[in-house]
């Protein structure tokens, strides 16, 4: 209740990249704004790093021939290690941010900027580039509802997004805003695939009605419960006994 | 007098010195022959779940390494029965879901079977692998694990029932065997339990 209402808080740029909320680590943001006319320019610098690092996948390994074990290691978890990296593993990342206002009375990153912007033609073009580290693992869901974590995490790789904002009032009563974006991805979980993924969605209000769209292209979809693993009966051995098991991954998070 | 500034050198100093003690240096961990290994009754729910206990059983090799994805089958294959069950419920109890379940009980009624426990914890050995197979009927009823391509399911319910039955135990729950339309029983739930 006492958070209700209007926020008072002027925001001069929409910066997307940010530094981990998590803990166990140290970071350094540098950017600034230029406005040249109607132009704003805003550049922003990010390097983070983890106190702690993450704990390297090692496989293990049993020799038949000599019934040795050999055993591995696997990543942190946030379920066993307060020094899990995650949001917080090592990244040095760069955004800058171009922004079209020819109304600056209107602020173009006010909370409520899509409804207030008076601009016949507003926009803004995000561009994040990343080059993230390695990290821990994460948290997922079997079938069953049951909370475990992952065996290891998506590799280094490098990440881009591009995103751009697009607001046209061509009457006091009919506004439109698009929001576009494009870039890669990294799964969650502990897949190594990076997705090359795009879309938009586009708000459009004329007097009190709304009207929202959104198309997806390649994208992450809604959250899917699936087997961590599948494992594979195949053909019988060792004495009669059932069972030599092979694995097979199936695809997660996507729809 | 103390001043407030002196008390922080004081503790800072403090500090530092305990910093320079000597940390003793990690030790190496060499490879384990699985084949000694032997079955040890730490708990009677080790290997059951929603039971974590295999994680603390001091008898477990792996209760604090992660089992590959590959060695588990490598483990299954050559490494015993003993061995394989600990893989099995550390697995379980770290990502618990049906086929896990199903391959520590039949541990359990492998190493009952085979005498691999001490003679007096046999008959808890047996009790327990009726438990697990009860497990995946109860916990995860519509688990399944696929043949070589993948493609085709093999549920586990059946295959539990009969393994409790084969050990001279009781299925509860409303579990009951009934015909498909190939006349191979099939178990199912009832309406009771």
């Amino acid at each position: 209740m006492t958070d209700a209402g209007p926020d008072p808080t002027i925001t001069y740029t929409g910066f997307s990249l940010k530094e981990s909320g998590q803990g166990n680590h140290t970071a350094l943001t540098a950017g600034g704004v230029l406005n040249v006319g109607f132009i704003q320019v805003a550049p922003l610098f990010l390097y983070q790093k983890p106190l702690v690092g993450p704990v390297p996948r090692i496989d293990d390994y049993f020799d038949a021939d000599t019934g040795k074990y050999y055993p591995g290691t696997r990543p942190r978890n946030q379920l066993g290690d307060p020094f899990w990296v995650r949001s917080n593993r090592e990244t040095v990342a760069f955004e800058l941010l171009l922004n079209w206002d020819p109304t600056p009375a209107t602020w173009l990153w006010a909370w409520d900027n899509i409804r207030r912007e008076d601009a016949p033609i507003a926009a803004s073009l995000d561009f994040i580039g990343s080059q993230p580290t390695a990290m821990d693992a994460a948290l997922g869901y079997t079938t069953d509802g049951v909370q475990f974590a992952f065996d290891g995490s998506a590799p280094a790789k490098d990440l881009w997004e591009l995103k751009a904002r697009l607001m046209i009032n061509p009457t006091r009563d009919l506004h439109i805003v698009a929001w576009l974006w494009g870039g890669n991805g990294q799964s969650n979980g502990s897949d190594p695939r990076l997705i090359e993924r795009f879309g938009g969605n586009t708000r459009v209000t004329y007097g009190r009605a709304v009207f929202e769209g959104a198309v997806k292209v390649d994208d992450w979809g809604p959250l899917r419960l699936s087997p961590r693993l599948q494992p594979h009966l195949s053909a019988a051995g060792d004495g009669g006994r059932v069972v030599v098991l092979r694995d097979a991954r199936v695809a997660r998070h996507r729809v | 007098m103390f001043s407030y500034r002196s008390s922080l050198l004081g503790c800072a100093a403090l500090a530092l010195g305990g910093l320079g003690c000597d940390v003793e240096a990690p030790r190496y961990r060499f490879g384990e022959n699985l084949g000694e290994l032997r079955f040890e009754l730490y708990d009677e729910t080790v290997g059951i779940h929603p039971s974590k206990s295999v994680l603390e059983d001091p008898n477990n090799p792996f209760r604090t390494w992660p089992v590959g994805d590959a060695t588990k089958f490598a483990i299954e294959a050559s490494g015993g029965d003993v061995a394989a069950f600990y893989a099995w419920a550390t697995l379980l109890a770290r990502a618990p879901y049906g086929e896990l379940q199903f391959y520590a009980a039949r541990g359990l009624a492998d190493i009952y079977g085979s005498s691999q426990a001490p003679e007096e914890d046999l008959p808890k050995v047996r009790e327990m692998a009726i438990a697990g197979f009860q497990s995946v009927l109860d916990n995860f009823p519509d688990a399944v694990t696929f043949d070589a391509t993948g493609t085709t399911a093999y549920e586990l319910a059946t295959p539990s029932f009969h393994a409790i039955e084969d050990l001279g135990g009781a299925v509860t729950g409303g579990w009951v065997l009934v015909s498909n339309t190939d006349g191979a029983p099939v178990a199912v739930r009832g309406g009771g339990r």
